[in-house]
């Protein structure tokens, strides 16, 4: 079996997605409960994940923290800044792993042969993908950053929604650079192994102050390992927001998506299904 | 003549014995030790996350000591801390994910087939832990050495006792590491799932262990309460001791790491033996 799916074609099945934009949302949301209730299931597992990723969190806000008490002014970044960041960045990759916990397997799922399945179901192929699993811990993620943006800042709805928006593009951008990385395993074969090292990559160059970073990094960051729309652009608009920037991190974000969609869609072109017969579990 | 021809005896079928119980071990061992280096690629790509990470480190620790104005902080010039944090990320980044193996075989109640065989569950998994970590630790530190002359210079402690020291601090550090992952990866038996402990436990060694800072530039009195908590046996004191070496530091920390080897090896054996009398088999 051949994919024979043509860009254009799979923007429009993007567009339409089998019946609209709001069959779609109801498939995720149908995906998403479907898979809370299975994790929830095995509920001391699901609370350890999550109070472990809650408690890991926390260590590296302590840490800095503590790095803020011992040097005031190094890097330009106050102590307020970095737990900002880590709010951000948390929240982003908390969203992207509860709702689109697959896509981190895409290498697997198409080194092993299973996106036969995905192919043979009527639903868009890379949003079926990304939404068919979830990853615990990211509830820690999210539980985390809320319960960091409660302590840092006062109540404040406004900046909340400032929070909420920037944080729902990270993960938009964090999960679209995913698929990116993912998508390689059709143009490299098995390179999961180099996948993973990309997403360590985006994961620490958003998790530490931009200030610390100068010319040719600084380039990388906007451009190939895109850790400054992620978290370094929102974070800047929850300090000052300012309209022309949220502008260009909606163009930004929207250049990135295309290139995951474009990128996994030629990828698939050149899949061939090794015909493996398997039991979904 | 009569008398030796006995002792002489004796002692050849004790050695033989104990060469017979500790060679199984041995061989598990070097299995470990070929299949890792059959992997080398692996180990490369481990290395790429590595020379990101003490990029980020050098990045920062160069911001700290320009903004500080000072050649020192608690002791320790730019070039010792950036060679310590060789030491300590590359025992953080080659720490082998045997845990999952033993998470899985208690799922899947492997567990009790291999508790049956002729040999000591906590020594085969050191044995094979121990294979995998020397290969990833030899190629990490070498490639990690590499990156750091180019990013910090050479180091400014080259000498026979500090590289001596450190080997046999970091040699007691990497079987605490291990005892204490095993001990929090058999309560699998128990737990639903192990890995959030592990992961408290690796984050714990990560701020309390000195892993990104050494426990020396931490205010007071988290430093000395950081330095007096087991979590540095596993990365602060090897890695100090190799950076910053002193005879009476050696003496002090091979007792300290020395003691927690036994006490943990002696709970680990205790825990396995509980783990063993728990566990039931239906036949089929």
């Amino acid at each position: 079996m051949e994919a024979n799916i043509s860009p254009a074609a799979a923007s429009s099945q993007l567009r339409y997605p089998n019946g609209g934009l709001r069959r779609q949302l109801v498939f995720l949301a149908n995906y998403f409960k479907t898979n809370l209730l299975i994790n929830l299931e095995y509920r001391v597992a699901f609370i350890s994940k999550v109070v472990g990723m809650l408690v890991n969190d926390f260590i590296w806000l302590f840490f800095w923290f503590v790095f803020f008490s011992r040097f005031p002014s190094a890097s330009g970044y106050s102590l307020r800044d970095t737990l900002t960041l880590w709010v951000v960045t948390a929240l982003g990759i908390g969203l992207s792993d509860a709702v689109f916990g697959n896509s981190i397997h895409i290498g697997s799922i198409v080194a092993t042969g299973g996106l036969d399945y995905y192919l043979a179901v009527p639903k868009n192929v890379l949003f079926h993908l990304c939404i068919s699993s979830m990853n615990v811990s990211a509830w820690g993620d999210i539980i985390f950053a809320l319960a960091a943006f409660g302590i840092l800042y006062q109540p404040d709805p406004l900046l909340l929604l400032v929070v909420l928006t920037v944080s729902f593009l990270c993960a938009v951008v964090f999960n679209s650079f995913c698929i990116i990385a993912q998508s390689l395993v059709f143009f490299l074969g098995n390179s999961e192994a180099l996948a993973n090292q990309i997403m360590f990559a985006i994961v620490t160059f958003s998790t530490y102050p931009d200030s610390l970073f100068k010319g040719g990094v600084k380039l990388l960051l906007y451009t190939l390992i895109p850790a400054a729309w992620a978290s370094y652009v929102p974070v800047a608009l929850v300090r000052h927001f300012d309209l022309g920037l949220f502008g260009l991190l909606l163009l930004a974000t929207a250049v990135i998506v295309g290139l995951a969609i474009g990128i996994f869609y030629a990828g698939l072109r050149r899949y061939e299904s090794g015909n493996l017969i398997q039991m979904r579990s | 003549m009569a008398v030796a021809q006995p002792l002489k005896k004796s002692s050849t079928v004790g050695i033989r014995r104990i060469r017979k119980r500790f060679l199984k071990y041995w061989l598990a061992f070097v299995v470990s030790l070929r299949n890792n280096f059959a992997y080398l690629g692996e180990a490369l790509s481990r290395i790429c996350f590595l020379g990101l990470i003490l990029f980020v480190l050098a990045q920062l620790w160069q911001t700290v000591y320009s903004s500080q104005g000072s050649q020192r902080l608690a002791g320790f010039s730019l070039n010792d801390i950036m060679w310590y944090l060789i030491f300590t990320e590359t025992f953080t980044t080659t720490r082998p994910a045997f845990h999952l193996d033993i998470d899985r075989e208690v799922r899947s109640g492997e567990l009790a087939y291999t508790l049956a065989r002729p040999y000591n569950y906590m020594w085969y998994q050191f044995a094979v832990f121990l294979g995998s970590r020397i290969v990833r630790m030899a190629i990490s530190l070498v490639l990690a050495a590499l990156i750091m002359l180019v990013l910090a210079g050479p180091p400014a402690f080259l000498r026979i006792e500090n590289l001596l020291g450190g080997l046999w601090l970091f040699a007691l550090a990497i079987t605490i590491d291990f005892l204490a992952i095993f001990l929090l990866a058999i309560q699998s038996f128990w737990a639903e799932d192990t890995t959030a402990f592990i992961l408290i436990y690796t984050r714990l060694t990560m701020i309390l262990g000195g892993m990104l800072v050494p426990l020396d530039i931490l205010p007071e009195p988290l430093a000395s309460i950081a330095k007096a908590l087991p979590f540095s046996y596993v990365m602060y004191s090897p890695a100090h001791l190799t950076v910053k070496f002193e005879w009476a530091e050696l003496g002090e920390a091979s007792l300290k790491l020395g003691i927690t080897t036994l006490v943990l090896g002696a709970l680990g054996l205790w825990v396995l033996s509980r783990v063993e009398r728990r566990l039931s088999t239906n036949g089929g």
